[in-house]
C-alpha cells in the first residue's frame, strides 16, 4: 500500500514526464494545440490570429504526413513549411523568390484556408516523379483523394467546403473522374489505395526515366488498368479463387498473395514458398503478403517472408496492420489485416538515351 | 525501437502566404494595388475581373505578376500548373 502512495506521490513528475516526450515526439500535435489555444484570442490579437492560422494548417498536414508515412515506408516525408510574407517585401525579393503567394483570409474562414492550402501542398508534393507521365484525369483524380483522405483524417469539419467547391464541380464535370473516384473509394475500403497503389505508383516514379512522349501512353495505359486490377481484387468475395492476383505488365510487375487459409496455419509453409517462387521466375517485383491481423498467422506470414526473402534475393520493405472492410456473402464486413511487402531487391529501371545524355552533361 | 515512435519530417514545402491585414499594402509594393482597384487586372486561368475580394493568389511569370481568382475551376488549373512545375511554392 505504501508503494501505491510513493507512486502516486511520483505520479504528477511522472504524467508531466510523459506529456514532455509525448510532445518532443509529436511535435505537430503541438502546433495543433497551440492554433485552438491562439484561435481563442484571434478577435483581439492579430498576432494570435496569424499564429492560430499558420499552426493549424501546418500542425494537421504535417501530421498527416506521418499517417502517410506510415502506410508508405520508401516514401521520403516532405511536410509543409507556412511563411507569411511581410508587407514591406519589395518588388525585387517577390520576383528573386519566384514562389507563388497564397492569400489568406481571416480566422472565420480558416475550412477556406486550410483546403486552398492543403491542396497546393497535395499538388505538389504527391507522386512528383510519376505526374509528369500520368494522365490529367489520373493526376486530379489522385490529388483530389489524397485531400479528401487528408481532410477525412486531420480536418472533418473542412469536408464540407472540400466537397461543394472543389471536388463535386470537378466530378460533375469529367465522367472519368468520376469513374476513377469510384475505383479508389473501393480499393480504399480494402485499404489497399496507400499501401499497394500508391506504393506502386511511387515505385513507378522512382524507376521510369524516359522521356515523357515516348512513354506517356503506355503508363496512362498500365496505371488504367492496375486500377482496374485493384478494384477487382477490392471487390471480391471472401475465398473467391478466380480473381487475379498478378499484375504482369511492362513497367508494373507485382502479385498480392493471401496468406492464412485458417487450415493451413501452423502447417508446413513450403507450399507458399513454392508459390513465391512462381512468382519471383516470373520476375514479379513486388509481392504484397496480405492475411488476417492474428497473432498466429503474423508468425507464419512473417516465417514465410523471412526465408521467401533470403532465399530469393527479396527484402521485406513494409509490414503494417490496417483495417478493412471485406466482402461476405454480398455484404462487408470489417476485418483487422497484416500486410507485408517483398521486394526484389535489383529492380528493373527504364532509361532511354536522352535522360543518360542528361546526366552526363550534368 | 526509436524509429517506431519518432518519425521527423525534415524536409518542408514551403508555401509563401499572405494575410488579408496585409494585402493591400504588399500589392502597393508590387505597384499592382492600384491596377486591382480599377479593375484592370484578369485573372490568369478565366480573365474574369480580379478585384481585392477575389484574389486567390499571384505569382511571378515573365517578369509580370499574374493573378488567380478563387473560383473552383481557377484552383484546379492552379493545382494542375502546380503539378506540372511550371510555378513554384
Amino acid at each position: 500500500m505504501n508503494e501505491i502512495f510513493k507512486l502516486l506521490k511520483l505520479s504528477p513528475t511522472l504524467i508531466l514526464l510523459f506529456i514532455v516526450i509525448y510532445f518532443i515526439l509529436n511535435p505537430e500535435k503541438v502546433q495543433i494545440w497551440s492554433s485552438i489555444l491562439c484561435g481563442l484570442f484571434s478577435a483581439i490579437s492579430d498576432r494570435a490570429s496569424r499564429r492560430s492560422v499558420k499552426n493549424d494548417i501546418e500542425g494537421r498536414v504535417n501530421y498527416y504526413v506521418k499517417i502517410l508515412n506510415k502506410n508508405l515506408p520508401s516514401v521520403k516525408p516532405v511536410g509543409l513549411n507556412i511563411t507569411w510574407v511581410s508587407p514591406d517585401e519589395k518588388e525585387e525579393q517577390f520576383f528573386d523568390e519566384n514562389k507563388l503567394v497564397l492569400r489568406i483570409r481571416k480566422h472565420p474562414n480558416q475550412n477556406k484556408n486550410f483546403v486552398n492550402a492543403s491542396m497546393m501542398y497535395v499538388s505538389k508534393v504527391i507522386l512528383k516523379k510519376l505526374k509528369r507521365y500520368l494522365s490529367q484525369t489520373q493526376k486530379d483524380s489522385i490529388d483530389f483523394f489524397v485531400e479528401k483522405s487528408l481532410l477525412e483524417k486531420v480536418k472533418k469539419n473542412a469536408l464540407d467546403y472540400f466537397m461543394s467547391d472543389l471536388l463535386m464541380p470537378a466530378l460533375e464535370a469529367n465522367s472519368k473522374m468520376s469513374e476513377l473516384f469510384d475505383k479508389y473509394n473501393i480499393i480504399d475500403k480494402t485499404g489497399l489505395f496507400y499501401p499497394v497503389f500508391l506504393q506502386e505508383m511511387e515505385y513507378l516514379g522512382n524507376k521510369v526515366f524516359y522521356s515523357s512522349k515516348k512513354i506517356r501512353p503506355k503508363i496512362i495505359k498500365e496505371v488504367k488498368e492496375f486500377i482496374s486490377f485493384l478494384k477487382n481484387y477490392s471487390d471480391r468475395e471472401i475465398g473467391q479463387e478466380d480473381t487475379m492476383q498478378n499484375f504482369e505488365k511492362d513497367y508494373l510487375h507485382c502479385a498480392i498473395m493471401i496468406v492464412a487459409k485458417r487450415q493451413k496455419i501452423g502447417a508446413d509453409i513450403k507450399p507458399y514458398v513454392r508459390y513465391i517462387k512462381n512468382l519471383v521466375d516470373r520476375n514479379m517485383e513486388n509481392i504484397y503478403i496480405i492475411g488476417p491481423a492474428k497473432k498466429a498467422n503474423i508468425q507464419y506470414m512473417k516465417e514465410i517472408i523471412d526465408y521467401a526473402a533470403e532465399k530469393f534475393k527479396y527484402s521485406m520493405c513494409f509490414e503494417g496492420q490496417y483495417s478493412s472492410a471485406i466482402l461476405f456473402h454480398g455484404s462487408r464486413t470489417q476485418v483487422s489485416t497484416y500486410l507485408m511487402l517483398l521486394r526484389k531487391i535489383d529492380v528493373q529501371k527504364y532509361y532511354d538515351e536522352e535522360y543518360i545524355k542528361s546526366i552526363q552533361n550534368r | 525501437m526509436w524509429k517506431k515512435f519518432f518519425h521527423p519530417i525534415i524536409d518542408k514545402e514551403k508555401l509563401k502566404v499572405v494575410c488579408d491585414l496585409d494585402l493591400e499594402k504588399y500589392l502597393d509594393n508590387l505597384g499592382k494595388l492600384q491596377a486591382v482597384k480599377e479593375g484592370e487586372i484578369s485573372c490568369y486561368f478565366c480573365e474574369d475581373t480580379i478585384t481585392l475580394e477575389n484574389i486567390f493568389c499571384f505569382f511571378p511569370l515573365s517578369g509580370d505578376v499574374k493573378f488567380v481568382c478563387d473560383k473552383g475551376e481557377c484552383k484546379l488549373k492552379l493545382s494542375r500548373f502546380i503539378d506540372k512545375d511550371k510555378i513554384s511554392l
